[in-house]
């Protein structure tokens, strides 16, 4: 991998790392889990120009008139978002390793286990799908306003379920049901990205007019 | 060393503007200057030819097809261009490292030589410099990997008159070993009399004429004197004719063809006077003297 890139990389994965690790600092501060984290996805998954800066890896300007075939930058492309996306995710690992945030996660109960568990798949999952907004605006607004709009409510659906350790009977169970869903519906919105629109959108990255149209915007 | 073949390009679906059916050829050892007004499509030309935008036709540059060869065929290209695409925050010298291992045949000693040759400090930070240093820059860059064509985009526009001749005596010499070619889009168009070999004309997205440039400046005069003497020259091979205070000023297309009173003071144009008046004449004008007098 050229020099060049790996600086490109290294840059865009910082900024990633850092807007992630915010999540890993709120849950070291706050005495339950908290949704500071996700206040501030909501603020960026509302825009989506915002999000595309924070979690999308671009190629810098110069790649697209040296002497790389399209293929070849798409290849390039996918490892530079490969590693952006690790660096997103950096704070997971963190955040599993570190006896005292594992423990507070924890909290002792099995009900807290599950739901520290949850948010972790439901944070991991608007991290991705953050990348993929812009570009599904583009090809189609109305999925992308459904798919903000999906995880919106199941964020709020989230918040209504943190009192699982409190609750008992009936109410637990719808609990724990909805929390099911949550997981599953994170984990559903992540593969459907990444096999629908992953390829095609580093296609379009690949392409000088693509990136610069759009940044034209 | 560039052929161009039916090239076609809109920008966009909404964009009115858009390169309609452009063919050139290029051979090695030559230069061809780029002229045309402001909006003519001379920079969307070659950023199709740099391979930014996709146009249909075909684009061979140095035996490589551009779509089917695309890496193969940037690896001869050298460029200069206005915006540049070197990231600010570097110095000169890292842009060699960083950005000369893109190219398999990138000579860093060669690059140093010429920001040397050139009074550029290599420690200095690419955006700190001013607009002709970062020309220079792009210049000592894309005389440093062995390219075979280079594109120029206004190169000397911001350039200091010593560059500038310093700019013209390496442009000639590049081309002199009959390997390289250069293809400068220039508004100076004393630059292009004095190195360029080919003239190619563009107005609205059009080729009006890619010609020799003495072969192009041969067709025309350039006929002075008092206006009732102009006045008798044929409508038909007037481009434009010009009112001066004690005189009249006439280009005259297709000479041969048309003899003039020998009162009339005659020389041939210069491309500066040959654009003045084939612009002046208006686009229409101008597109009926290329289809009937520049095209081969």
């Amino acid at each position: 991998m050229p020099k060049l890139l790996q600086k490109s990389i290294l840059k865009s994965s910082v900024i990633s790392f850092l807007f992630a690790l915010s999540a890993f600092v709120y849950l070291c501060i706050f005495e339950r889990n908290t949704y500071c984290f996700f206040n501030s996805a909501i603020a960026v998954f509302y825009s989506p120009e915002l999000a595309a800066t924070l979690f999308l890896f671009k190629l810098p300007d110069y790649m697209y008139v040296a002497p790389y075939s399209e293929n070849q930058r798409e290849k390039l492309l996918k490892k530079g978002q490969t590693y952006k996306f690790l660096s997103i995710y950096a704070w997971i690992i963190v955040l599993v390793l570190l006896p005292v945030t594992f423990m507070k996660c924890r909290g002792g109960s099995t009900e807290d286990a599950v739901l520290c568990l949850t948010e972790i798949i439901l944070s991991t999952s608007i991290l991705y799908t953050n990348a993929f907004l812009k570009f599904i605006g583009q090809t189609d607004i109305v999925k992308m306003v459904v798919i903000v709009f999906a995880r919106a409510i199941v964020i709020f659906i989230f918040a209504g379920c943190m009192d699982l350790g409190n609750v008992t009977g009936a109410e637990k169970t719808i609990e724990l049901i909805m929390i099911a869903i949550i997981a599953v519906f994170s984990i559903f919105l992540v593969v459907y990205c990444r096999l629908k629109y992953y390829d095609m959108m580093i296609n379009c990255m690949a392409d000088y007019e693509y990136v610069h149209r759009n940044k034209k915007k | 060393m560039l052929q161009v073949w039916n090239l076609d390009k809109k920008l966009s679906e909404n964009h009115t503007f858009h390169l309609e059916n452009i063919s050139f050829h290029i051979p090695k050892g030559y230069i061809c200057g780029l002229i045309g007004e402001n909006g003519a499509g001379k920079t969307t030309l070659m950023r199709v030819l740099m391979g930014l935008y996709h146009a249909s036709g075909n684009i061979v540059i140095d035996g490589h097809d551009l779509k089917l060869d695309e890496a193969a065929a940037k690896e001869s290209l050298g460029l200069v261009f206005e915006e540049g695409f070197f990231q600010g925050e570097m110095s000169l010298e890292q842009i060699g490292i960083f950005y000369g291992q893109l190219y398999r045949r990138f000579e860093m000693e060669i690059y140093l030589s010429y920001l040397e040759q050139f009074g550029l400090d290599k420690k200095q930070k690419y955006k700190k410099l001013s607009k002709g240093m970062k020309t220079k820059t792009q210049f000592a860059f894309a005389l440093s990997h062995d390219a075979k064509l280079f594109l120029l985009d206004e190169p000397t526009a911001g350039l200091d008159k010593h560059f500038r001749e310093e700019f013209l005596r390496i442009c000639a010499k590049l081309v002199s070993d009959g390997e390289r070619s250069v293809l400068i889009s220039s508004h100076i168009t004393e630059d292009l009399d004095r190195i360029a070999d080919y003239i190619a004309y563009m107005q609205d997205g059009k080729l009006l004429f890619f010609l020799p440039k003495d072969e192009l400046c041969e067709q025309f005069w350039i006929a002075t004197g008092e206006d009732y003497k102009c006045g008798l020259i044929p409508e038909e091979a007037v481009v434009y004719k010009e009112k001066n205070p004690y005189s009249t000023s006439v280009m005259v297309a297709n000479r041969k063809r048309f003899p003039m009173d020998e009162a009339l003071e005659k020389h041939t144009p210069d491309i500066r006077e040959f654009m003045h008046y084939f612009v002046k004449g208006g686009k229409q004008n101008a597109e009926t003297v290329a289809e009937k007098y520049l095209k081969k």
